[in-house]
Order: structure tokens, then C-alpha cells, then sequence
């Protein structure tokens, strides 16, 4: 069946189409197209527009709550990571300031230790003696100093 | 209906007017005239400014071992309010803290801050935290310990309870230990709480500089022990040692008797904290003969061969003058005069030299001023000023008496005589340690000329004489030449403010005489052995010897003695 080359064939009328130019007389007329359903009427292709619309609106709600989402977590995320550095910063500078205050009560302990007084006392106590002064001998080094 | 009052409501009118202008006026004062004068009384109200205390240096010996440095403690206060069993609360508190606990209750028996105990070590603090007591607090500070106890303790000082250095190196170098400290300011409520988006500033304190001292804790380990067993020895009353580098002036040890713990410095005697070597003065008696030595040489006064004709007295100027030790008129030579110590001798080339010369050596030498070394109540002597001196005095000064002298003084003549003429100042620290652990060496110790080199190698050659053969000979190492002289001065009796029946013994000299490595002074206070040459001599050789071992000294060649006329060899 073609009988709807017929309709091909007759002048458009003028309305606001895209396709309502006037006909130009140097362009190829246009070759017979294959068939097809007519064309349908505008409100129909409005409905068609939006349900065409309405789920690439879905989408980017979709993303924006996402991308929203992502944010929000990733925020909290840094937030709570910051917070636990803080912590973590805080923990090392009482652990610093707990191993300087050791390490001065030690050194106390090791100069109170190694005082000549307490040395003398535990070698003295251990029936060590020190040498008579004839025992001991300066031997000089040749090109050392004194 | 009548007319209102219009009369009444003008002065109605008029009245408010009046008011609200006095308002208006009130107002302007107290926002424009006065608003900055009490914008910044509201902001000195809400400001709180809080110390931040910086950590105080420590104090290092020459080998960088701590002699004194600080360490985190705690004081105990107490809010009586808040104390509910106050006679439980000391009962449980004093055996912690060592007292008893009446001690502790008298300080909760008041109505508002107390204080228990101060500067309490952190197990102590937290023994007490532990009891949770109602009304008992705590607040952080720090204490200072000297971890060597008696070593040096009159030479380091002590500080309060404020943390300032009241004696010694900690009061000397105060603004060097003390560091800068930091501040908190904070914008507060009247309630104390702190207001938001207010002032909030933290300034951090910077900790004090390390000192480093010349001092080395093993030799004044030494020196203090040995010190403490001759004046024990000796039944004196007290004692002092230095040994010094005669050519850097720098201070191995300096120890003074009686001694106490540095810790407890507030249990120790008055007598006790005076650092003796440099703070008290004394008459030095003959071991200032090498001053008068030293002039007559350098002012080529008197030759070595001259012979004194030196009777055993000698009337000068109304006062009779005397040797230690009877003797017949004698032919003694300059070296002879110093060996044998002779009192009469030392006048007779006193005479020759005469006042002013004499005067000026004293100065020369550095006697009646301090030696510079900055030592918190050093003491310059006492030399009577030229004007005053009389022919007496001429004479006593010659051998030592009549005029008075630190410790430190007469060992910074013996010094120079060792660096051949050159004066150098003592000191007892070499530098400082900053907080980026870097080490600032101090300047070098300033120098004079006193006398020439000559004329201090012929006096070392007198002092050589002295050991091998004359007053010091208990001085003697074997091996080494050692150069020195005794000393035995009269004590003024403080009563009678004349000479009495007390002696200082002395004994300054260093070794060996022909390369001084070492200056040693040893000083005895009234021992019942009353000849430098006896109670002091002996513990100047233990020194010596000690020194030796420690500083590794080698014999060095012996130097030739001066002509004699008695026959030393």
C-alpha cells in the first residue's frame, strides 16, 4: 500500500513548525521517504517530552543526592578524622611531656647514682681502696701534650 | 470642667527637662569623657593573666654532669572549709610527708588557702592523691636538686621556695638559669568561666640555659674529703681549699669546711653556707712573703746573693716584731729569708723596697679589691690605704699581717706566679648551654702583667727552695718539684679586737715548679697544730698527689734553687 505518497506531495500549511520554511527552488526536492506513521499531533509530543525529561531528572536528583551524600560523609569523615588527630596529637604531647619529666627524674637518679659520694660509699663498703700515690705511675705518650 | 494647671505642668515640664538634661549630661561624661577610662577597667576585670613558670637551668660540672637541676613536684594545699575530719586528714597526711601530725593540722586548722607541704616529690603527691581527702589539693611546680649533696654546695647556692636563686651560682647567674616565663591570658566571667570569643592567649615560657662550671665533681670529692679529715685532724674549727689551671684561672674544686647537703641547706648553720674561699677574709700571714719577694726582685731592689743580717727580733717603730722560732743573728740570702720563712727577714727587704712600692704590689697583685670573678659577696681584703700605713706596718704586711685577704686572692698570686708573671682571673664557669643544646664557651678570663717572667721564674725557684728545704717540706712528692709557702698567721680576736692566741694555717704552692699545671691552696682555721707547714702542708700534698692522678701531670724538669747563705742545698 502506498497511498500515503499523496499526502507527501501536498504543501505544508504555514504554522510555527520547524519544517514550515518556504521550499527552496535551488535545493534537490526532497526524496521520497520511506513510509512511516503520520506524524502526531503536538500535545501528544509534549507528553512524550516529559516523560522523556522525567527520569534525567531522576538522574540528577540522583547524583545531587550522591554527590550531596558524599560530601556529607566525607565531611564527617575528615571532621572525625581531624578530631582524631587531635586526640592523637594530644595523647603524644602528654606522652612527651610524660617521658621528659622521666627523663629528668632520671638523669636526677643517674647523677645522685653516679655521685662520687655514693660511688666512694659502695666501693668503700666493698673493701675497695684507692691506690697509694707511689702506686701510681703517669706514663707520658709520646706527642701527647703535657 | 476646669483648665489644667498650665502653671504647674511648664514647672512639670521644666523639671524633666532639667532631669533628663542631667541625664543626657551624665551619660555623655560616662560614655565619651570616661568610656575608654572604664572600657579598660571592665577589660582589666575580665582579663585573667596567669604566669607560666619557665623550667630553670641546670648546673653542670666541666664534664657536663648535673651538680643541680630541676625536677617536677607538687605542693599540698589545703581549703580548711572543705576538710572534714581535720584531725584524720593530718593523721593520714604526715607519715607520707615525714612530719608529725600536728605539723599538718595547724595548717587545716585555718579558714581559707593553706599550704600543707611544698615542693613534694610526684610519688609523695600521688601517695596523698590516692586518699582522696576532701579539702586537699594540689598544684604543679618544681624543686630543686643537687643529686651530689654536700659536693660544692657553698659554691652552687641554693634557691627559695619561688624558685630565685638566693646564694652562689644560682643567685649569680640568675638571669642565665631562670629563663623567661610564659603567660596565659584569658577574657573571664565573674564567675570564672571563660567567655566565649574572648581574649584567649597562651605565651609558652622558654626554659633557663644550662651552666656550665669549671668545677670537677670527682676532684672536689677529693678535695672536700680530704679537707674535712685535716681540719678533723687538725681539731680546727674549719678549712678551705682551691685548686686552679694557673693559666686559664679556671676552678677544679673550691671546698670549704663545715660542709652541709644542699638539699637540706635550710638545716645547715649560717657557718656553714658561707663559701669561706671567697666570701672571708683573713690575715695571710707568711705566705704573702712572695709578694715582697716578687717586688724586691722585679725593682731589682736586692740581688739573690745579698746577705741580710736576721736576728731572731726587731724593734720598729715602738712594736718589737719576731720570728717563729728563736735563733741567733743569722746571714740569710733572699731565697734563705723565703725558705725559712723568716718574719724579720721579710721586714728588713720591706725596709729596702719602702712604703709606696710595697702599697703598689699589694695592688698590683689584686689585694683590696675582688678578683672580678662576680661570686655573690665576694670580699675585696682590707689593705690600709698608703697614708696610713707607719714603719710597723711595713714591716708586718711583709710577712702578711696587718692587712686581710680572700682565699681566692692569695691563690690568684700564687697563680700568677706560675704563669709566669701574668695575672688571670678566676672563674667558675665556662659557658652556657642553650635550649637548642648548643654550648656558648664563656670569654677567656681577662689577664694583667704583674711582673715579669724572670722575676716569677726566680720566685718559683724560692718557693722550690721552701719544699725542698724549708718550712714546707712535708709538701714533698716524691718525683716532683714541688713550689709553695707555708703560712701561719695570728688571729684578731674579735672581743678584744687585738691579736690572740688563734692561728690560721696555710700552705699555697703548685706543681711542677718548672711547668705549673695545678695551683693548690689549703687553708686550716685554728688548728691546735698551729704551723702551716704542719696542718696545712700535709693536706696540700694529698691534693696534690690527687691532682696528679687526675689531671695526668708529668714530673718536668727540676729547677735550680737561689743562692743561699744557710747552705740549702
Amino acid at each position: 500500500m502506498s497511498v500515503p505518497a499523496r499526502r507527501v506531495a501536498e504543501p505544508e500549511p504555514p504554522g510555527p513548525s520547524r519544517r514550515a520554511r518556504p521550499s527552496d527552488p535551488d535545493r534537490t526536492p526532497p526524496a521520497p521517504q520511506p513510509s512511516r506513521p503520520p506524524s502526531r499531533p503536538q500535545p501528544a509530543r509534549a507528553t512524550s517530552s516529559r516523560r522523556r525529561r522525567r527520569p534525567a531528572n531522576l538522574r540528577f536528583a540522583s547524583f545531587m543526592c550522591l554527590v550531596v551524600t558524599v560530601l556529607i560523609v566525607g565531611v564527617v569523615t575528615l571532621n572525625a578524622l581531624l578530631a582524631q588527630t587531635a586526640f592523637q596529637m594530644q595523647a603524644e604531647q602528654d606522652r612527651v611531656q610524660t617521658l621528659q619529666r622521666d627523663a629528668v627524674l632520671l638523669t636526677e637518679q643517674a647523677a645522685r647514682l653516679s655521685s662520687p659520694v655514693v660511688v666512694a660509699t659502695w666501693a668503700r663498703r666493698h673493701d675497695m681502696v684507692t691506690p697509694a700515690p707511689g702506686e701510681v705511675h703517669i706514663l707520658r705518650v709520646p706527642g701527647s701534650g703535657r | 470642667m476646669s483648665r489644667p494647671p498650665v502653671g504647674r505642668l511648664l514647672v512639670l515640664l521644666t523639671v524633666m527637662l532639667f532631669g533628663l538634661t542631667g541625664v543626657m549630661a551624665r551619660l555623655s561624661v560616662l560614655q565619651v569623657r570616661e568610656g575608654t577610662s572604664y572600657e579598660e577597667r571592665g577589660y582589666d576585670q575580665r582579663l585573667h593573666t596567669f604566669i607560666l613558670p619557665a623550667q630553670r637551668g641546670s648546673i653542670l660540672d666541666a664534664s657536663r654532669q648535673p651538680l643541680a637541676l630541676s625536677v617536677d613536684a607538687r605542693d599540698v594545699y589545703a581549703d580548711p572549709s572543705f576538710v572534714r575530719d581535720p584531725l584524720g586528714t593530718a593523721t593520714a597526711i604526715a607519715p607520707l610527708l615525714g612530719v608529725r601530725p600536728a605539723a599538718v593540722l595547724r595548717t587545716l586548722g585555718g579558714t581559707g588557702f593553706s599550704y600543707v607541704a611544698r615542693q613534694v616529690d610526684l610519688a609523695t603527691a600521688d601517695g596523698i592523691e590516692a586518699l582522696h581527702l576532701p579539702g586537699i589539693g594540689f598544684l604543679p611546680t618544681s624543686k630543686r636538686s643537687y643529686p651530689t649533696g654536700p659536693l660544692a654546695a657553698q659554691v652552687l647556692g641554693y634557691v627559695g621556695t619561688d624558685g630565685d636563686g638566693l646564694a652562689g651560682l644560682e643567685y649569680q647567674y640568675q638571669r642565665v638559669l631562670s629563663g623567661t616565663p610564659g603567660e596565659f591570658r584569658q577574657e573571664m566571667s565573674p564567675s570564672g568561666q571563660p567567655i566565649a570569643q574572648g581574649v584567649d592567649e597562651t605565651t609558652a615560657p622558654v626554659p633557663g640555659d644550662d651552666l656550665v662550671t669549671t668545677i670537677d665533681r670527682q676532684f672536689q670529692y677529693e678535695v672536700q674529703t680530704a679537707l674535712a679529715a685535716a681540719v678533723k685532724a687538725n681539731h680546727a674549727k674549719g678549712g678551705t681549699v682551691i685548686v686552679m689551671d694557673p693559666h686559664t684561672g679556671d676552678i677544679y674544686a673550691m671546698a670549704s669546711y663545715p660542709a652541709y647537703d644542699a638539699n637540706a641547706f635550710p638545716d645547715a648553720s649560717a657557718a656553714a653556707h658561707r663559701n669561706t674561699a671567697l666570701v672571708d677574709a683573713f690575715e695571710p700571714g707568711s705566705v704573702n712573703k712572695v709578694i715582697t719577694a716578687s717586688a724586691a726582685i722585679e725593682e731589682h731592689a736586692v740581688s739573690l746573693e745579698r746577705r741580710f743580717q736576721v736576728p731572731d727580733h726587731m724593734f720598729v717603730d715602738g712594736f718589737t716584731i719576731h720570728d717563729s722560732h728563736p735563733h741567733a743573728p743569722e746571714a740569710m740570702t733572699l731565697g734563705d729569708i723565703i725558705a725559712e720563712s723568716s718574719n724579720i727577714g721579710a721586714a728588713k727587704v720591706a725596709q729596702v723596697l719602702g712604703k709606696p712600692t710595697m702599697s703598689s704590689y699589694m695592688a698590683r697583685f689584686g689585694f683590696g679589691r675582688t678578683t672580678g670573678s662576680g661570686f655573690p659577696g665576694e670580699t675585696p681584703g682590707d689593705v690600709p690605704p698608703l697614708s696610713e700605713w707607719s714603719d710597723a706596718e711595713l714591716a708586718t704586711i711583709a710577712y702578711g699581717q696587718g692587712l686581710t685577704v680572700s682565699p681566692m686572692q692569695m691563690a690568684s698570686v700564687y697563680a700568677t706566679i706560675a704563669n709566669h708573671g701574668m695575672w688571670v682571673q678566676p672563674r667558675l664557669a665556662s659557658g652556657v648551654i642553650d635550649g637548642a643544646n648548643v654550648f656558648h664557651a664563656a670569654d677567656a678570663a681577662p689577664t694583667r702583667r704583674v711582673i715579669s717572667a724572670p722575676t716569677a721564674d726566680t720566685v718559683t725557684r724560692m718557693l722550690a727552695s721552701v719544699v725542698q728545704d724549708g718550712t714546707g717540706t712535708l709538701a714533698q712528692i716524691p718525683g716532683y718539684q714541688v713550689a709553695g709557702k707555708t703560712g701561719t698567721a695570728l688571729k684578731v680576736d674579735p672581743q678584744t679586737g687585738r691579736y690572740g692566741r688563734k692561728y690560721v694555717a696555710s700552705f699555697i704552692g703548685f706543681l711542677p715548679a718548672s711547668d705549673p699545671q695545678v695551683v693548690i691552696a689549703a687553708i686550716i682555721d685554728e688548728p691546735t697544730t698551729i704551723y702551716g707547714g704542719v696542718a696545712a702542708a700535709p693536706l696540700f700534698q694529698q691534693v696534690a698527689q690527687y691532682s696528679i692522678q687526675r689531671l695526668g701531670i708529668t714530673p718536668g724538669d727540676p729547677v735550680a734553687l737561689p743562692p743561699s747563705a744557710l747552705g740549702l742545698k
